[in-house]
């Protein structure tokens, strides 16, 4: 007979959890596991530890690891949601070839890389070897970065290649190797706990980085968080004082308040005079940035400036300064950022707990990026015009040290202007989606036409650039393969593969051992058989540099090291799980002194507001859910109900009403490069005569207006002027 | 071509084949290394210490339950908590048991927003398990935990109404409800729900109450979220502390107009039936043989169409577990005692060749039958109603959905009664109910689309107006029509009448405002 009450049954049981052991607590019945590994997530540049749990070998499940000193067992949807994304129905599973219609076939490995070769070689014929390029990507692991810059630059005689950590980083990596005499961010995440005064400018780690954010709030000390943003962000919100500044008028502000420290003679001469040169010339370049002089510039008032610089010279605190994409992604973003290190260095505060000018980076493996990819730096963050730099990693690769190139080769937008010339004719792209997020979106289209071949390698076949590839190579992607990342705080991981990839996708590293094969150069690369025999090579590499890593001992080490930061030398390496660089203050330049670096903030924007374009557009991250172009984050059913519904734009109420818009009604935004259209979400987190669109939507690259840092040769997507009327 | 050498011939390459085969064979093959062997034993969770101080020491004592307590300053728009909900709980591809939304701080404070993480609210008197037919939900004794009975459960989905938190989720596949449980296996093992072990702020954590402290609270309407439903229908446990929250904040989502679930079976049934019942009552009294036959018919079909909106029929056998609470088990109750009489109203103008031994009694009781038939239709019609209202949605009012529904059994029973003698005078008589309906229901409701400020009839009436204005042009049309039909011949007008009460139904589902917590920026 039923029961009255069924209390159990299938449906019952389908929802139960056991004790899924390894220190896990429970897990759902189905899924508990017989092994776990530990892996760094591969979205953002925090690097969270994962704990893989796995069944036979392959990954049921996952949680954030408690006992890696990044996450403390924490992790963000898009880290937890990151097998998920592996299983997409639109996984490139085998290499496709487009026909002159534009329709794509399927094809062999053999044919791929055949027409790839054959392609490639007859275009180096036509047009010369530098006719080829390539732009990649800050989400591969180190050793793959390695082999895909040498390959192409030693072994395919490519000379221009760049990633798309030009579009997140490159304003850092100038600042710091101008001022510490190496692309060196000085702090460790311990810092955020142990700091008195936080300084956030043009950056929202609430959503972006939120794992940073929570050792934010364990800091104990109660410390001042100060955000400096046009937009009243998450986190402005809860920041104890909001500096609702006008767009780019960071440089302006920055000065004022070393202005102010100068006169109130709140520097530290000691620490300026042992450590630092140029700070005489910086003092006189302040004169002419009173408060009075530049208030209106910044949009604040002289008192608000006053009172912002009494707190961040406060010489009874730690004071450290953070930054990221506001910063960054700015036509003088390495003058911003100096101006940062500037203020840090006056005030004495680097090199000490809870200090330090401090970037935080975006992509996973930017920082790997920074030293390992061979584009803007010879391979270990060497430089490729010395001499002595090129015959030692000749030596280290075992390769003739004239294949290396004597100069740097050509930033991404130089790279997309080269092709406009006519001089770059061949081009492949590594696990990057320009079509969708290179500033100014539409010419990216264009010149796609004036390419006689385009090769794109890609987890997914559907991303708005493989859509457009003469060539698509199926690659494995986070999860599926093994290598190195290194975080924002230089600290180096490992991550593993626990899932075999769909159909004959392979993972970049053996993409590029096929293609050295392929092309001729396979003797070259002979000894680059796993990526932890290239670790090896790179650890070489490093010896005497800044980030030399000579004394780690391969991945276990690394893992059970829980994780290990740079740098870490074969001789006197200091174990510390958290460590700071120039407690000693010494820095990396010749002369181990900082240096001050200034210029004049330009006068106006390069897209100033006008009667036709009043409003700026401001851009940036819409949710912790969302991850760039939103390849793999769209993916997840979960992460979507995270992300907003459909297109919105953030405008502040006095203009909504001015221009009779109401909640929801659909926008027309345009630029001079196009228009897009929105709902509207009416808000003053956003000043008037400002919007924001959030930068995950393909289409809002369509607006944004093309100018770069001079320094850093990094695009400044955050301001863009638009005209904004109710859709019709 | 020189310089291209054999690039043609490049797939020959036997090294090459060798190669490729080689590295796709091993692709395939993985050999992670994996933590030490040690690491297998049962040991305290990793994270033990992180959320030792976030849930209680001890189990809830008497009189006392589980709640969860949000510090809305530490919660700083992560989300964390929903994807670990999903993860560790096993949940289908979209099914979280938490979810977050936005308040925004509306005139007062214009620049103010606050994410809200919210769950089941576990609440004191939760109306998912109050409106049950098969008592399918369970207040826990020693925890307060408000447990769904997954395999009890008749997929009815009448809680999803009943929660002003939407909080049930109904699940296809399954034909069944899933919610929140707390992670209750978690706690009894001093363990922390997942939602609670995954806030990189410890901004969820489990406390706990004393019931009655919940119960006075929600009673004064006092004491939740200023811009989430008011705890006063099922006083909700959760806390919501931290941060002060401006008077004037509203969900970010509440000026979206997306029209709700239009539950096809429930408008159907509801309408067919009443329907029946009208033509099948008037019908009674006239003895008219074929529109009680009509009314048999229809309202029969309505029956059939409440099974398809069931997931799991079967069960629904056990919808007496509801009776002391249920306005839905005390319908079905109604609807079995009044279905043998719409059965037997065709049969009625028959009763005169009936055997004289039978013929006699049946003389004697057939004056009651069309007076205790309608009395009995009309507590049925009266329990539908309750249904929606004691889901105390706004635009599901008494007033409202009495209007509606007692509305759709009048302009039926007006339609029957000229059925057998078609005069022009009695003719005029259905056509003037259904103007009638239109007004009070049609006409009053999209008046509040004008209200200056924001109230659920002004939201019904805009997605009346907006997303379902085709519906509501049809519904007017289809009741014009009707009521000009019925004055030719009254059973021209019966397909027209059923097509326009149809339509009515389903605007009172699409467009009603169903209260729940704070959504995110939404379309």
């Amino acid at each position: 007979m039923l029961p009255i009450k069924q209390h159990q049954g299938p449906l019952t049981a389908e929802l139960l959890r056991e004790p899924g052991r390894f220190g896990l607590g429970q897990v759902p019945a189905g899924a508990v596991p017989d092994a776990v590994t530990n892996s760094i997530c591969g979205f953002c540049s925090t690097g969270c530890r994962l704990r893989i749990h796995l069944k036979d070998g392959e990954a049921i499940g996952l949680t954030p690891e408690a006992r890696y000193p990044v996450n403390l067992g924490m992790a963000c949807p898009k880290g937890w949601e990151a097998l998920t994304v592996l299983d997409a129905p639109d996984r490139a599973i085998r290499p496709l070839w487009r026909d002159a219609s534009g329709e794509r076939h399927p094809i062999g490995w053999d044919t791929a890389l055949e027409e790839m070769v054959y392609r490639f070689k007859e275009i180096q014929a036509k047009h010369g070897k530098e006719s080829l390029a390539f732009i990649s990507t800050g989400q591969i692991p180190c050793e793959e970065m390695a082999f895909l810059g040498a390959l192409t630059k030693f072994g395919m005689g490519f000379k221009h290649g760049d990633g798309n950590t030009r579009q997140c980083m490159a304003t850092s990596v100038v600042a710091y190797k101008q001022a510490f005499g190496f692309d060196a961010p000085p702090y460790t995440y311990a810092d955020f706990e142990e700091s008195d005064v936080l300084v956030f400018i043009g950056a929202n780690p609430a959503i972006a980085h939120p794992i940073l954010w929570q050792r934010v709030l364990s800091n104990r000390r109660s410390p001042e968080i100060v955000v400096i943003d046009p937009r009243r962000t998450e986190t402005a919100q809860s920041a104890t004082l909001h500096v609702a500044l006008k767009p780019k008028g960071d440089l302006w502000l920055l000065y004022a308040l070393a202005h102010c420290i100068v006169r109130d003679g709140r520097v530290d001469d000691a620490f300026l005079a042992a450590h630092t040169t140029g700070f005489e010339d910086f003092e006189n370049f302040l004169a002419g940035y009173a408060p009075e002089a530049v208030a209106d510039r910044t949009g604040l008032t002289t008192g608000e400036i006053e009172a912002l610089a009494r707190l961040v010279s406060d010489p009874s605190k730690r004071v450290s300064w953070w930054w990221t994409m506001g910063v960054n992604q700015s036509y003088e973003g390495v003058r911003t950022a100096q101006a940062i290190v500037n203020l840090a260095l006056m005030t004495g505060n680097i090199g000490k707990p809870g200090t330090g000018a401090n970037s935080i980076t975006g992509q996973c493996n930017a920082m790997g990026s920074r030293l390992f990819s061979n584009t803007t730096n010879l391979l270990g963050g060497h430089d490729f015009s010395y001499p002595a730099h090129r015959s030692k990693v000749a030596g280290i690769l075992g390769i003739d040290e004239e294949r290396i190139q004597k100069e740097t080769g050509w930033a991404y937008d130089q790279i997309l202007d080269g092709i406009d010339r006519g001089d770059i004719k061949g081009l492949w792209i590594i696990a990057t989606n320009p079509n969708h997020s290179w500033i100014d979106q539409s010419r990216f289209k264009e010149l796609r036409d004036k390419l006689e071949f385009l090769v794109v390698q890609d987890m997914y076949e559907s991303t708005e650039t493989a859509q457009l590839a003469d060539v698509l190579l199926p690659a494995a992607g986070w999860g599926e393969k093994e290598g190195t990342f290194i975080n924002s705080e230089r600290r180096i991981g490992v991550i593993r593969p626990v899932r075999k990839p769909p159909g004959q996708a392979l993972s970049d590293f053996r993409i590029f051992r096929l293609v050295a094969n392929a092309w001729g150069c396979g003797e070259m690369f002979a000894k680059w058989t796993s990526p932890e025999a290239v670790f090896r090579m790179l650890q070489e590499l490093s010896a005497g540099q800044p980030c030399d890593i000579t004394g780690i001992d391969g991945y276990d080490a690394i893992d059970a090291a829980g994780g290990i930061q740079w740098p870490f030398p074969k001789e006197n390496a200091d174990p510390a799980r958290e460590r700071r660089l120039f407690a000693d203050a010494r820095f990396y330049t010749p002369d181990g002194k900082a240096k001050f670096f200034f210029d004049p903030p330009k006068e106006h924007l390069p897209e100033e507001p006008d009667a036709d374009y009043p409003f700026l557009l401001l851009t940036g991250r819409g949710s912790s859910s969302q991850w760039h172009t939103e390849t793999r984050t769209a993916k997840s059913a979960i992460l979507r109900k995270l992300s907003p519904v459909g297109l919105h734009v953030e405008i502040h109420p006095a203009d909504a009403t001015k221009l009779g818009i109401r909640e929801k009604d659909l926008v027309e935004i345009r630029s001079r490069r196009g228009k897009v259209v929105a709902q509207a979400y009416v808000t003053s987190v956003v000043q008037p005569g400002q919007i924001f669109l959030p930068m995950h939507d393909r289409e809002v690259n369509r607006l944004t207006h093309a100018s770069f840092d001079p320094h850093s040769r990094q695009p400044s997507y955050k301001a863009s002027a638009v005209a904004v009327k109710k859709a019709e | 071509m020189n310089a291209l050498g054999n690039a043609r011939e490049i797939r020959k390459s036997p090294v090459l084949r060798t190669l490729i085969d080689d590295l796709l064979a091993e692709q395939k093959k993985l050999q992670t290394p994996v933590a030490r062997f040690a690491e297998i034993h049962d040991r305290e969770p990793d994270l033990a210490a992180h959320y030792r101080n976030l849930i209680p020491l001890t189990a809830p004592g008497p009189g006392e339950q589980y709640a969860f307590e949000v510090s809305l300053d530490r919660c700083t728009s992560c989300k964390a908590c929903v994807a670990a909900c999903h993860s560790l709980n096993g949940l289908d591809d979209d099914e979280a048991w938490r979810d977050t939304g936005l308040l925004v701080g509306g005139r007062e404070e214009p620049g103010w927003q606050q994410t809200i993480t919210t769950a089941c609210h576990h609440c004191a008197d939760p109306g998912c398990l109050n409106g049950c037919p098969v008592g399918a939900y369970e207040k826990e004794a020693d925890t307060g935990i408000v447990r769904h009975l997954d395999d009890q459960c008749i997929g009815c989905s009448y809680c999803l109404l009943k929660c002003p938190y939407d909080v049930p989720k109904y699940s296809k596949k399954r034909g069944i409800v899933r919610k929140c449980d707390m992670c209750q296996g978690r706690l009894a093992a001093g363990e922390a729900p997942a939602c609670v072990q995954a806030c990189p702020t410890g901004a969820i954590r489990i406390v706990k109450r004393s019931i009655a402290e919940v119960m006075a609270e929600g009673a004064a309407n006092e004491g939740f979220l200023t811009g989430a439903p008011a705890p006063k229908t099922t006083r909700p446990s959760t806390l919501y502390i931290g941060r002060h929250v401006p008077t004037t904040a509203k969900p970010a989502d509440r000026e979206s107009l997306a029209p709700q679930h239009a539950h096809w079976p429930l408008v159907l049934m509801l309408t067919l039936t009443q329907a029946g019942l009208g033509l099948s009552v008037a019908a009674s009294f006239t003895a008219h043989f074929a529109s009680a036959l009509a009314g048999a018919v229809l309202f029969m079909a309505g029956m059939a169409a409440s099974i398809l909106h069931l997931g799991r029929p079967l069960g629904a056998w056990r919808f007496f577990l509801g009776l002391k609470t249920s306005w839905l088990s005390r319908e079905i109750l109604a609807f079995s005692l009044v279905a043998p009489l719409v059965l037997l109203a065709p049969a009625l103008p028959f009763a005169g060749k009936l055997p004289a031994e039978l013929a006699a009694p049946v003389a004697k009781l057939l004056p009651l039958f069309a007076p205790s038939f309608a009395l009995l239709a009309l507590a049925a019609v009266f329990t539908s109603v309750m249904i929606y209202v004691d889901t105390q949605r706004k635009s599901w009012r008494f007033a409202v959905t009495a209007t509606r529904f007692f509305g759709t059994t009048a302009v039926f029973a007006a339609l029957a009664i000229p059925m057998p003698h078609a005069s022009p005078l009695m003719c005029v008589l259905p056509g003037f109910v259904i103007l009638a309906k239109l007004l009070l229901v049609d006409v009053r409701g999209l008046q509040h689309a004008l209200d200056e400020d924001w109230s659920p009839d002004r939201h019904t009436a805009r997605v009346q107006l907006g997303p379902l204005r085709r519906v509501t042009a049809l519904r007017l049309a289809a009741s014009l029509l009707a009521a000009v039909a019925a004055m030719i011949f009254p059973w021209l007008a019966l397909p027209l009448l059923v097509v326009a009460e149809l339509t009515e139904r389903q605007l009172f589902f699409q467009s009603v405002h169903a209260p729940k917590m704070p959504g995110g920026v939404t379309n």
